[in-house]
């Protein structure tokens, strides 16, 4: 008879367990892929692209000045990056990492894809200073390796079109898969401890999930910053920037950027477009006030912060 | 020779130049194949939109909290209006055309749905989180307010929780108004209850307040997109023409075409033309050829009876020759008879002659006899001196006669023999 019941509870301890393993593997975050499809030869010349000096003015910054990929996590660990002539910009430089899975690059949205965000910083004259890609060109061409390896790979000789296409084939490779909570979602339930358990729960509830959701975790839609809540009533610098209506002009656009992924959320500080936000503790308490309108206690902050913990997956090997 | 060079030449050039049509005709864009292929883009897209708007129903039914499946199909489109811009819209095509215009009608229709969507995602996300904490928080005032002995507030509160899920679902016919001024109601309640959930009253309000707001805005950029770019495909598909160097390259081809068969037809006709005369020479060449046979075989008759009658006349030579002795003889026979005939015979003739005369003289009606008797003795004078004996003129005669038969047999002996021996 004990047996029995033993094997009753048994059965139903599985249930759960399966229902616990298929209510979250059926959830609106889905796990990393871990690569996509890419040509290799073109991703190692963009590699070496994306680590060349000679994309800025005065040789002296690359692209992995700002998206430190090799002992970071891709993104710039001040507030704003400090471009050529050490002017700085004007928003903190998102993390490169998991980037090909955004739908559009910048906060601000302005470039469709990779390639086309590749294109603006080397000219942009705070970032890399370039006066135009022709003169960019023209040094990249004295480089018979490039000029080499373009053409073997079908493009005509080295130019724009080659360079940050081959930037963004690189970039492609920058993913972080594996993450606790990716193995979570994969089925193993242990990758996750219970505070991470709970702070998932948590951020569903809380509404978080209404916009940081898909397989980035955010980076698949436009926000208003200060939706619940006028941001401009917060102290500092975070109302300032008017974000996407500086593309498009429209009136409704004010102050909305492009929902930042928060896989390596943990792990890339400071935060918001600004960089003025320098603990994740703070950012956390910020978005569930101006974005969801409400308070949070201590212990459930906590908790959604030990999940976004869990987000943190693996470095790619060989990123340089 | 010359001739059949200039002919194999030309072969060769229109050879080639058929080459070079077939080449061209197969390098000509396939007008047919490019509608199929513009019907099958524009297909694309309209799955590509049917399964945009199932996402977005299935989003504001909040079946779907993920929006990474909008977003692919959202780029879908765009990557496919791109392609369909690249593919169709080439250079040097009419920009002012019908089918320019509808596509990039079809392009704007498609970027005010995108931009319809984006906006949809925006406020959907918002409502979504308002939708689910405000009744949460109200319903916990609710009970708050209960349990502070405020049954009015309490009443308000369950009120603005109802209204609101009723506000929230499809086809409500509650007006956003009247949420509204339920807020404004809400947040007259912070002095009515505990100080410490004045915060709380205020977020409930603002809930309250949001999903008035966002819901109705949420549905209209979900109208906007569900109806954007609806039939624009067929206006676009029913509107296109080959366009620029499509139209350009069938036109340019139709002209070498006729170009081509022109010379063709041309050569051919020359070539047939040549033929013919030289054909006419042939024959004509081929009669003089017969004529001039003709003439040459006659002339070789001619000339083999010349010969012959030559070598007959040379054998008859031969053979006279060679009885020249024994003619020579019969001829010396027949000439000696003959004398002897003639001497003979040219008293007979005058005997004769002057008989005649007598006989016609004596016949006379007035004879004269003097003279016929002068003439008798004539004539007996002339018989007299007559030393002929007539039978040896006879004799002499018949020898003679012997000898000429025999000469002439001799002779065509002569005669003869060549022809038989022949």
């Amino acid at each position: 008879m004990k047996c029995s019941k033993l094997i009753y509870v048994n059965i139903g301890l599985a249930c759960c367990f399966l229902f616990t393993i298929v209510s979250f593997a059926n959830d609106d975050i889905v796990p990393i892929p871990t690569k996509v499809k890419t040509n290799k030869d073109l991703v190692e010349v963009g590699k070496k692209l994306f680590f060349d000096t000679r994309l800025s003015a005065n040789d002296e910054l690359s692209c992995a000045s700002c998206h430190n990929v090799v002992d970071g996590w891709g993104a710039e660990p001040s507030a704003v990056s400090t471009g050529i002539r050490q002017q700085l910009g004007k928003r903190n430089s998102p993390t490169i990492f998991n980037s090909v899975l955004n739908f559009k690059q910048f906060w601000d949205g302005r470039a469709d894809n990779l390639s086309h965000q590749a294109s603006f910083p080397v000219t942009d004259q705070v970032e890399m200073g370039m006066s135009s890609w022709d003169e960019v060109i023209v040094k990249l061409k004295g480089d018979n390796y490039y000029t080499a390896a373009f053409k073997q790979l079908g493009f005509d000789g080295v130019n724009k079109k080659a360079v940050v296409e081959a930037i963004a084939e690189y970039e492609k490779t920058l993913l972080t898969p594996n993450s606790p909570f990716d193995q979570f979602l994969n089925g193993d339930v242990g990758a996750l401890n219970q505070q991470q358990i709970d702070g998932y729960r948590l951020f569903k509830s809380y509404g978080c999930i209404s916009c940081h959701q898909g397989v980035n975790v955010g980076g698949n839609m436009f926000q208003k910053f200060g939706v619940l809540e006028d941001i401009s009533l917060h102290n500092g610098s975070l109302s300032e920037d008017l974000g996407r209506y500086n593309v498009t002009e429209n009136e409704w656009d004010k102050r909305v950027f492009k929902v930042p992924s928060l896989r390596l959320a943990a792990v890339t500080p400071p935060y918001f477009h600004d960089g003025s936000v320098k603990t994740l503790q703070d950012a956390v308490e910020i978005m569930i006030e101006f974005q969801l309108g409400r308070g949070v206690p201590d212990e459930d902050r906590d908790a959604i912060i030990s999940f976004l913990g869990s987000l943190v997956g693996e470095k790619p090997q060989g990123v340089k | 020779m010359k001739n059949l060079l200039i002919f194999l030449i030309c072969l060769l050039f229109f050879t080639l130049g058929g080459v070079y049509v077939y080449l061209e005709y197969k390098a000509l864009p396939n007008i047919e194949a490019k509608a199929n292929e513009l019907n099958a883009d524009l297909l694309r897209i309209e799955n590509a939109n049917t399964r945009l708007n199932e996402l977005l129903l299935r989003s504001r039914a909040n079946m779907d909290t993920n929006y990474d499946m909008l977003v692919r199909a959202s780029a879908e489109i765009e990557s496919l209006l791109d392609n369909l811009e690249e593919g169709y819209l080439t250079e040097g095509a009419d920009e002012s055309s019908v089918f320019s215009n509808r596509l990039k009608t079809l392009r704007a229709a498609f970027i005010n749905k995108l931009d319809s969507v984006e906006k949809f995602k925006t406020n959907n996300s918002v409502l979504r989180n308002s939708e689910r904490y405000a009744p949460e928080i109200g319903q916990e005032l609710t009970s708050l307010a209960d349990s502070s002995g405020q049954p009015d507030v309490s009443k308000l509160y369950s009120n603005a929780v109802f209204d609101l899920q009723n506000f929230s679902r499809q086809a409500s016919n509650i007006e956003p108004t009247k949420l509204k001024q339920m807020a404004v109601q809400l947040r007259q309640t912070t002095g009515l209850m505990p100080e410490y959930l004045e915060i709380e009253i205020a977020q409930f309000a603002t809930h309250v307040e949001t999903v008035a707001s966002v819901k109705p805005k949420t549905d209209r950029y979900l109208s906007v997109a569900l109806n954007s770019a609806l039939d624009k495909t067929d206006s676009v598909a029913s509107s296109w023409v080959p366009m620029g160097s499509q139209s350009q390259a069938h036109t340019n081809f139709n002209l070498l075409c006729v170009f081509y068969l022109i010379a063709l037809t041309l050569f051919f006709l020359i070539t047939t033309a040549l033929v013919f005369r030289r054909i006419h020479k042939l024959n004509q060449h081929n009669r003089n050829q017969s004529g001039e046979t003709l003439a040459a075989n006659l002339k070789v008759s001619d000339l083999q009876e010349s010969s012959s009658r030559n070598e007959e006349l040379a054998l008859l030579g031969e053979r006279v020759r060679q009885n020249q002795p024994e003619l020579s003889s019969f001829i010396n026979q027949i000439r000696t008879g003959l004398e002897s005939l003639d001497s003979g015979l040219s008293d007979l003739l005058k005997v004769h002659g002057n008989a005649v005369y007598i006989s016609s003289h004596a016949q006379s009606k007035s004879p004269d006899k003097a003279t016929i008797s002068a003439l008798l003795r004539e004539q007996i004078r002339l018989v007299r001196s007559t030393n002929t004996d007539s039978t040896e003129t006879i004799k002499v005669l018949q020898d003679t006669q012997r000898n000429a038969r025999e000469a002439s047999d001799l002779i065509s002996k002569v005669i003869m023999e060549p022809a038989s021996s022949e």
